[in-house]
């Protein structure tokens, strides 16, 4: 059984481009709606990644991670945010959140998955 | 008193004080120059207070303003039906948009699981042909090739050895067959010495009897000689013929065999420069499935743009609505505009503090940063 990634975004296409991507490299891909729906899938399976968008309705991405690095299971996971953003003030609270990483849309798939090899292997 | 009539006003009173400060005493000359002075800070004054509110002074009275109110609201109800519509058909755009980019996502995914199957089974199929692991429970093609080309080659060997022998075994038989024309010559001469000792006519009786047994032996040996010689001529011939066929057939066979293991090795060849081209083919597909995922990906950002539109219209159409209310609000117009005036610098001031998170310009994939 390959590595868990929870995808987290509003948007329906960019969910199924993520778990296309991740999938065809053998990862198992969790997907959620929303902030607050990432959150519960969250907790109901561990996941080893956590991949988000930030602007999504119910829960952003920033109360998302951190809400999730109030958890045990999650303190030390990797979680990257991959969103429309990318002016410097967003980035610094992406990292004051906890973020491991930032990755500005549209993602390219091949380098999608070199960045989640590099942090989950 | 609008501005014209004010104007008008000015220049009279400007005349008579003209006329008193040329033909009055200096007393009355002071007191048109107060009035005149007074008018004209007056005039300043409502000048001063028109600039202000930037509206005509005439259109604080009530007719006025029932018609800027009926304007106003005419002009809320039509642009809020409007802005209504748009929004509506902005929200199918994105509609739309989300059901043919998810569509289309599907399909490319679809598309890359059989490529990369077909790709996958190519590459079987080459590593099939070249390998030579011992360890693996089937036969690789290549090495199926290789053993039937030996076996054929040991057979054909096999073939051209017994043909051979065979061979071998007629000259040993044309041996046999000249060593008995010897013996029957031999025989052939014994006979006749034995007919000249008849002529001698010793012991007739006994020599009769002798000569009949010899003679007997003689002819019964030759008769065997005689049958043994058919015998090795017709297996001569037979064998000869046999021995002749299989050495034509294994030759024959031989040049076959090469022939088509020359061809299997060029099928071999082709299969596989098919099967790597194959595999080429999907890897470029798979790399035009990659730039497809990124470029769909505008769905997004489109859909975010759309969104912003949106409430930009809502804005207007909320702006817009505003004013009515405004001028509803307060007797005078110019208070009523002021009060919208005021209001529209609020709104585009909390406008101004959004943020755009979509500041994309192009399709190319964005900025990757690990902390």
């Amino acid at each position: 059984m390959g590595k868990v990634v929870l995808t987290v975004d509003d948007s329906a296409s960019i969910r199924q481009m993520v778990a296309f991507t991740l999938k065809s490299a053998g990862y198992e891909v969790i997907d959620a709606v929303d902030g607050e729906d990432g959150l519960n899938k969250a907790k109901g399976k561990v996941a080893d990644l956590v991949l988000t968008d930030q602007n999504m309705p119910k829960m952003d991405g920033l109360t998302l991670i951190k809400s999730l690095r109030g958890l045990p299971d999650y303190r030390s996971k990797p979680i990257l945010m991959l969103t429309t953003e990318s002016s410097d003030s967003m980035k610094a609270a992406g990292k004051a959140a906890g973020a491991t990483g930032w990755l500005v849309k549209p993602f390219d798939p091949q380098k999608l998955l070199e960045v989640v090899k590099k942090v989950i292997g | 008193m609008n501005s014209k009539q004010f104007a008008a006003l000015i220049v009279i009173v400007a005349m008579t004080v003209g006329l008193i400060t040329w033909y009055a005493d200096p007393i009355w000359r002071l007191l048109a120059i107060a009035v005149f002075a007074g008018v004209v800070l007056s005039f300043a004054a409502r000048s001063g207070a028109n600039l202000a509110s930037g509206r005509d002074l005439a259109v604080n009275d009530s007719p006025a303003r029932g018609e800027v109110l009926n304007l106003l609201g005419d002009l809320a109800r039509e642009s809020d039906s409007e802005f209504k519509t748009s929004n509506d058909e902005l929200d199918r755009v994105k509609e739309l948009l989300q059901h043919a980019i998810n569509e289309l996502v599907m399909r490319f995914s679809e598309m890359n699981v059989h490529i990369q199957a077909q790709r996958d089974l190519a590459l079987s199929i080459v590593s099939a042909m070249a390998s030579t692991n011992k360890d693996t429970d089937g036969v690789s093609f290549s090495e199926f090739v290789l053993d039937t080309s030996k076996t054929m080659e040991a057979f054909v060997d096999n073939t051209v050895r017994t043909s051979k022998i065979a061979m071998g075994l007629v000259e040993t038989m044309e041996t046999i067959d000249r060593e008995v024309n010897a013996i029957l010559a031999i025989l052939g001469e014994i006979e006749s010495i034995s007919k000249q000792t008849n002529l001698l006519a010793l012991n007739a009786a006994i020599e009769a009897a002798r000569a009949g047994e010899a003679g007997q032996f003689s002819h019964d040996i030759r008769s065997h000689m005689d049958g043994v010689h058919s015998s090795l001529a017709i297996a001569h011939q037979s064998i000869y013929s046999v021995a002749s066929m299989d050495m034509n057939f294994a030759l024959q066979s031989k040049l076959r065999v090469h022939s088509t293991m020359t061809r299997i090795g060029e099928i071999n060849h082709d299969m596989g420069e098919t099967a790597r081209s194959i595999d080429e083919h999907a890897s470029q597909v798979a790399v035009g499935v990659n730039a497809a995922v990124t470029a769909l990906q505008f769905q997004d950002m489109t859909s975010q743009l759309i969104g912003h539109a949106q409430s930009r219209i809502l804005n207007i159409d909320k702006i817009i609505l505003q004013l009515p209310n405004s001028v509803q609000q307060h007797t005078q117009l110019s208070a009523g505009m002021n009060e919208a005036r005021t209001w529209l610098r609020e709104h585009a001031h909390r406008e101004a503090q959004r943020s755009h998170p979509v500041k994309q310009e192009s399709m190319g994939s964005g900025d990757i940063e690990l902390f």
